[in-house]
């Protein structure tokens, strides 16, 4: 009885030490992240009215950014959206340090592994949103250009292109966030392939008959050449 | 305001040391016009032989680049004016051709036009086109007497039109200008001009050349500059312009972007000029008025119709980023109405054109981008337009855009309770 009297105060013992040398660590990461919700509070405030004075909502409006953001259901303005995105962003690297200050080989694993794949998730951030402003400004061009030719069809034609360059930038975005990367490849060589290939054939069988005339056209004239000297 | 620093072109340096000084200057701006240029500079050259022969008189070709050798044409072109002179010109009206530089465009000869000009300490100046029919010696004294005799800085001309020509003009431009700046000039974008020295070296001075402006956009600038500037301001009667006329179905894309492009642009330039602006008034009008038979203008009514409902299929998510669900619902309306009894009102019309320029404003879409989302309406509106005077003599369709501009200016205070 004395032996299991020990064996649990050793224990308790244990745990109390393991909680003290814990509650340091803890400690640190409550101040981390309390400072991390401060500097991202700032650094979004800053950007915000940054973003206001240089008039970023009405930039947003010209462009298209504030049309994609409500197609998405996304009811803030554009600068409150940017705001909101660096807060978090800000914040979760911070969430990040104060796991790191644990010294866990397991947390520091995963830390270094965040860090590496921060600037890539970053770039993707990028890529996406520039690709869908890019998609959809050259959809309304097409559109646009479409409709003052007269082409009934252009909406149809406006989303085919929309729909290829959002393709396109998904597949890149998917590329950078190293997402089953020769899935997507082989997926886009695939589509685009197919495309193309469906292109080359309407185009072929469209055009059947002019090429004929203009093959014959060429045929001939060269053999009047032949028989007619100068 | 500033001095444009771009160095001029070696060409336009050539000129100005040979036209060390002329009292008055005529700009002709050309692209490919060997065929009429001929009878507009025989026709410049009888009006300063005629109305100033005193005067040192200078005609200056601004060409864009012309591959059938209008330069050529203007330099030889042989004036012969017995027939109409009583005395001999004191001096001989000296003739000088320069290609320009910059954008391609009318608004770019303008310019080498002015540099000339003021170069040359030019005090009345007038610019005509080069493939005009119709212009007459008399046209010259009509546009630079008022300025050269009469202390007026800026001459806009005045015309008489087939009813169906001149469809941007009258649907947009005049009346527009006209409910903004409170002056009824009839032809702001009509390209006969008649300025001052003055005004020639404030147009100089103004940084707009790589824009709009710089192409089919200088005649809207020229003339809302100066009314906005506060110059002392006219309009002289030419009779009838006889040029190739456009049928406004026809492909005119590119001039409407450029034209009503500037035209948003100066309104957003000029708020402070036009905000406290209530009502119109007639600016002094100079020559005789004549009744006078013009070139009728054909129309492609069903494809301008045409036009307007693929507009309507395609564009209504565009327009639903800047005009109310009731106009685009009325749109809607509209576009269901047969051929022959279709209607685009005027009330309806001049909302939308105001709420482009809210769209302009607010920077709802790409300039670009939004003028050409408009281009269908237009079409829907010359259409109805063109339907509603199909019947009507020259001076009733007159009547029609004058209750348009009544409308421009009633629905002003839209204008500015949305701005």
């Amino acid at each position: 009885m004395e032996r299991i009297n020990i064996q649990f105060a050793e224990h308790i013992d244990a745990f109390l030490d393991r909680v003290s040398s814990f509650i340091p660590h803890l400690l640190i990461i409550l101040m981390v992240l309390v400072a991390g919700f401060l500097i991202a509070y700032v650094t979004s405030f800053i950007v915000s009215r940054l973003l206001k004075t240089f008039k970023f909502d009405n930039w947003s409006d010209e462009v298209g950014i504030t049309g994609t953001l409500k197609n998405a259901r996304i009811t803030i303005t554009p600068t409150n959206f940017v705001s909101a995105l660096l807060f978090w962003i800000v914040f979760a690297i911070f969430f990040m340090l104060g796991f790191a200050s644990l010294g866990l080989n397991v947390t520091n694993t995963l830390v270094s592994l965040f860090f590496l794949y921060l600037p890539r998730f970053i770039s993707a951030i990028f890529i996406f949103f520039f690709g869908y402003f890019i998609a959809g400004f050259l959809a309304r061009a097409a559109l646009l250009a479409g409709v003052n030719a007269g082409i009934e069809y252009s909406r149809l034609l406006s989303n085919a292109i929309r729909l290829l360059i959002l393709i396109f930038v998904f597949a890149m975005a998917f590329e950078q966030l190293s997402i089953a990367p020769k899935i997507v490849y082989a997926a886009f060589s695939i589509f685009f392939g197919s495309i193309s290939l469906a292109l080359a054939i309407a185009f072929g069988l469209g055009g059947r008959d002019a090429a004929k005339r203009f093959i014959e056209g060429v045929k001939k004239k060269r053999e009047r050449d032949e028989t007619e000297p100068l | 305001m500033r001095v444009t620093s771009e160095p001029l072109s070696e060409n336009i340096e050539q000129r100005k040391a040979e036209i060390s000084s002329a009292d008055i200057v005529v700009g002709i701006a050309s692209f490919n016009n060997a065929r009429t240029i001929s009878h507009v500079v025989n026709a410049v050259d009888a009006g300063l032989g005629k109305y100033f022969p005193n005067e040192k008189a200078v005609i200056i070709n601004s060409d864009g680049g012309s591959t059938d050798k209008t330069p050529d044409v203007v330099l030889n072109t042989k004036a012969d004016h017995k027939a109409i002179f009583l005395s001999h010109h004191l001096y001989p009206v000296n003739r000088v051709t320069t290609p320009y530089h910059g954008i391609p465009g009318k608004g770019s000869a303008f310019r080498a036009i002015f540099e000339l000009a003021v170069s040359a300490g030019a005090k009345a100046c007038c610019v005509v086109d080069a493939d005009l029919r119709s212009i007459t010696p008399e046209w010259i004294e009509l546009l630079l007497t008022p300025v050269y005799k009469e202390g007026f800085d800026f001459v806009a001309p005045l015309y008489s039109r087939h009813k169906y020509d001149g469809t941007i003009t009258n649907s947009i431009i005049y009346p527009a200008t006209r409910a903004l700046y409170g002056k009824r000039i009839r032809q702001p974008i009509g390209g006969e001009f008649g300025f001052s020295g003055n005004m020639a070296k404030f147009y100089l001075t103004q940084d707009v050349w790589d824009s709009d402006i710089a192409r089919f956009g200088i005649d809207i600038w020229m003339t809302t500059e100066a009314i906005a500037g506060k110059y002392n301001i006219c309009q002289s009667y030419l009779g009838a312009k006889i040029h190739d006329p456009k049928d406004p179905g026809s492909d005119l894309r590119d001039m409407f972007v450029q034209v009503i492009g500037s035209l948003f642009s100066l309104t957003e330039k000029h708020y402070r000029e036009w905000k406290g602006i209530t009502h119109s008034s007639d600016v002094p009008t100079f020559g005789f008025k004549y009744s006078v038979g013009v070139v009728p203008v054909k129309v492609n009514i069903e494809r301008m119709i045409k036009h307007y409902l693929v507009g309507i299929e395609n564009l209504q998510d565009v327009w639903a980023g800047f005009l109310d669900r009731e106009i685009i619902s009325s749109l809607k309306k509209i576009s269901a109405q047969p051929q022959a009894d279709f209607r685009f009102p005027k009330e309806i019309w001049i909302r939308i054109i105001y709420d482009y320029f809210h769209a302009f404003h607010n920077k709802k879409l790409s300039p670009d981008h939004l003028i050409k989302s408009l281009i269908p309406l237009y079409y829907g509106r010359t259409a109805s337009f063109c339907l509603e005077v199909a019947e009507k003599t020259d001076d009733e369709a007159e009547e029609e855009i004058e209750k348009v501009c009544v409308e421009y200016e009633e629905q002003k205070n839209y204008l500015l309770s949305h701005w």
